[in-house]
């Protein structure tokens, strides 16, 4: 019974093995030449203009937190969409409640203006 | 091709019959999206949302009676993850009648404090909805969905007065302490699940009765859930959020969340300890009476030195969740041929209180000044010469809160502790009995200080004015406090017909 966990005990050797040993013999071996331009934040290759801790506009995280919630709701849709002929016209209606209580949302936060950017 | 491959388990779709048992909590969640839109329609006429909760509610009401009759010695619904059984039913009637009232106190409320949002009353809607499937749950996991839907709805609503430092210091410190609760619950479940293999308490309370030796992470799991679940009935130690949440949530939602959790946290308490760990009671016993003796020392005493009436509430409803706990710590245990059992002084206490508590605050919710409650003791100084009848509902509440006949406070306690003294716990009921005693000082300091004249006649008052609305709900209170307390046998044969039909049934050789 307790054996069956002996894999996620080897797992947790390797994982600790290469989490130690890896960045450690990439310590020892690399060569080491630092420079200001290594320690600039990565912009895709452009130089950096100003600081990036300044204040957001709010509407960023509300844009975010909205695109989260629906983005995680339908992932629902696939485990649905595996069995949804065995599940018959059951399936059907039971999404068809599901997205409908989604589109409420979506109408709630629309028509509260939560979309609109100023 | 996936779609053509054999399942390996063959799918089994609830039947039509699992929907239509369902109605009360159908109709209340299908009233909380409708509320949701209906916001976004009436604009400023938001008594018409108030309206529609109220109609939503009296729906649900109507449907938990029906299945009351139609649910007989209760089966289980969703392929055993749902009961359908007449405790359920009585929780749901409570909790259903409670949310009523505070939504006939909230809209006069929500405009003297300029935080009238229609969100408010979708998001009772939601909390009421989570506290129905805490009350009927039987698999972890639906006990986890509601509590989790009663939770994040009563984050929002005590955060609802956003402009004020005290409601968001509140709604934070509420989520905070609230996520730790889930927490541990998840852990207790996961630990729960770990030993016995199933999530449905039926197959969890069969686990466990064929069991001989309890494993102790099996008891592990059993005190985490406990503490979980302490956490949302504010049991002492796990109670220390509740007098700033208390105060600085919005008075209608203190109203509300003061009441409704507590009934739906004993209702899943009972389920789950009373019934599920049955065979575990003597490992148990000892923890659950601790904290109920802890809770109606620690509230008594902290009520005592209060100032305002939110935080003496708030200690109270501590000590009032140690006296129902009373009633959980007794089990099943009844030495004596008498008809009152633990489970049936929960039921009967968890009635009284939430018409009492429901009272009690919604006097400090109607009389709220323009912008700010008016809870401190001063404030409620010669109410009675200016707003009679309000000040003798608010009499009646707090003699029914310490516990007076013939109100339903005294008959409350009186089952609670009658129960444990058949099952021989007489000290448990001498401690309850102790803290009822030193409870009647503070109740009826507030009663004397209403009947005091008040300071200087000439001072403006800025008690609001008692709107129909708010009085009904103040009547059907004060009417449920003593009509219940005269007529004890409707609740009581109620509460025992509950409790003869609960799911999940008790193996009978024990």
């Amino acid at each position: 019974m307790l054996s069956d966990y002996a894999p996620i005990l080897v797992f947790l050797g390797f994982v600790l093995l290469f989490a130690i040993g890896v960045p450690s013999l990439s310590a020892a071996l690399g060569p080491r030449k630092p420079s200001p331009a290594k320690d600039l934040p990565y912009e895709s290759g452009i130089v950096p203009r100003e600081s990036a801790r300044r204040r957001f506009s709010v509407s960023f995280y509300v844009t975010a937190m909205l695109f989260i919630i629906f983005d995680v709701e339908s992932i629902f849709l696939f485990p649905w969409a595996t069995i949804v002929r065995q599940l018959k016209v059951f399936g059907i209606v039971e999404i068809g409640i599901f997205i409908a209580t989604l589109l409420v949302g979506l109408l709630y936060v629309w028509r509260k203006g939560a979309l609109r950017w100023d | 091709m996936l779609a053509q491959s054999a399942p390996l388990v063959p799918l089994v779709t609830p039947s039509a019959n699992d929907l239509l048992d369902l109605l009360p909590e159908l109709i209340v969640g299908f009233g909380f999206i409708a509320l949701m839109l209906l916001d976004l329609v009436v604009g400023r006429q938001r008594w018409w949302l108030a309206v529609a909760a109220i109609v939503f509610l009296a729906a649900g009401f109507g449907a938990s009676v029906w299945g009351w009759f139609d649910s007989g010695n209760g089966h289980t619904l969703y392929f055993g993850s749902f009961a359908y059984d007449k405790f359920s039913m009585f929780i749901n009637c409570v909790l259903l009648f409670s949310s009523a009232l505070v939504i006939l106190i909230s809209p006069h409320y929500l405009n003297r404090r300029g935080i009238h949002h229609g969100e408010y009353y979708a998001l009772i809607l939601a909390a009421t909805l989570g506290m129905m499937l805490l009350a009927g749950a039987m698999s972890l996991m639906v006990i986890f969905l509601g509590i989790e839907g009663l939770s994040l709805s009563l984050y929002i609503l005590s955060g609802f007065s956003r402009t004020e430092e005290r409601s968001q210091e509140a709604a934070l410190k509420y989520l905070l302490l609230g996520g730790f609760a889930s927490g541990f619950l998840l852990y207790g479940m996961a630990l729960v699940y770990g030993e016995t293999g199933h999530t449905q308490l039926q197959q969890i309370g069969a686990a466990l009765h064929s069991t001989t030796q309890a494993d102790p992470m099996l008891l592990a799991g059993v005190v985490l859930i406990f503490v979980g679940f302490a956490f949302k009935a504010s049991l002492v130690p796990f109670h220390t959020w509740t007098p700033d949440v208390y105060q600085g949530a919005p008075t209608s939602v203190t109203t509300f969340m003061s009441v409704t959790t507590k009934v739906a946290a004993f209702a899943v308490i009972v389920r789950v300890f009373t019934y599920t760990f049955v065979s575990l009671y003597s490992h148990w016993e000892v923890i659950v009476a601790v904290v109920a003796i802890a809770s109606i020392v620690v509230g008594n005493v902290a009520a005592l030195t209060q100032t305002h009436v939110k935080r003496m509430l708030a200690y109270s409803s501590i000590a009032q969740a140690g006296y129902i706990l009373i009633g959980v710590a007794v089990g099943t245990l009844s030495n004596t041929s008498s008809s009152i059992t633990g489970t049936t002084g929960v039921l009967y206490y968890l009635a009284a209180y939430a018409v009492t508590q429901i009272g009690a605050f919604a006097v400090i919710t109607i009389m709220a000044g323009r912008g700010e409650d008016l809870d401190s003791y001063d404030g409620l100084r010669g109410l009675a010469y200016r707003r009679p009848f309000v000040a003798a509902a608010m009499g009646l509440f707090l003699l029914s809160l310490g516990g007076f006949p013939p109100t339903v406070g005294f008959f409350g306690k009186f089952f609670v502790f009658a129960a444990a003294v058949n099952a021989n716990l007489t000290l448990l009921a001498l401690w309850g009995i102790a803290g009822s005693a030193i409870s009647v000082f503070y109740y009826l300091r507030v009663a004397l200080l209403m009947y005091q004249r008040p300071k200087d006649e000439q001072q403006e008052y800025p008690w609001s004015r008692t709107t129909i609305a708010g009085g009904t709900a103040l009547l059907a209170a004060a009417a449920g406090t003593l009509v219940f307390g005269i007529l004890v046998a409707v609740v009581f044969n109620g509460a025992q017909a509950a409790q003869n039909a609960i799911l999940p049934a008790i193996a009978s050789t024990r």
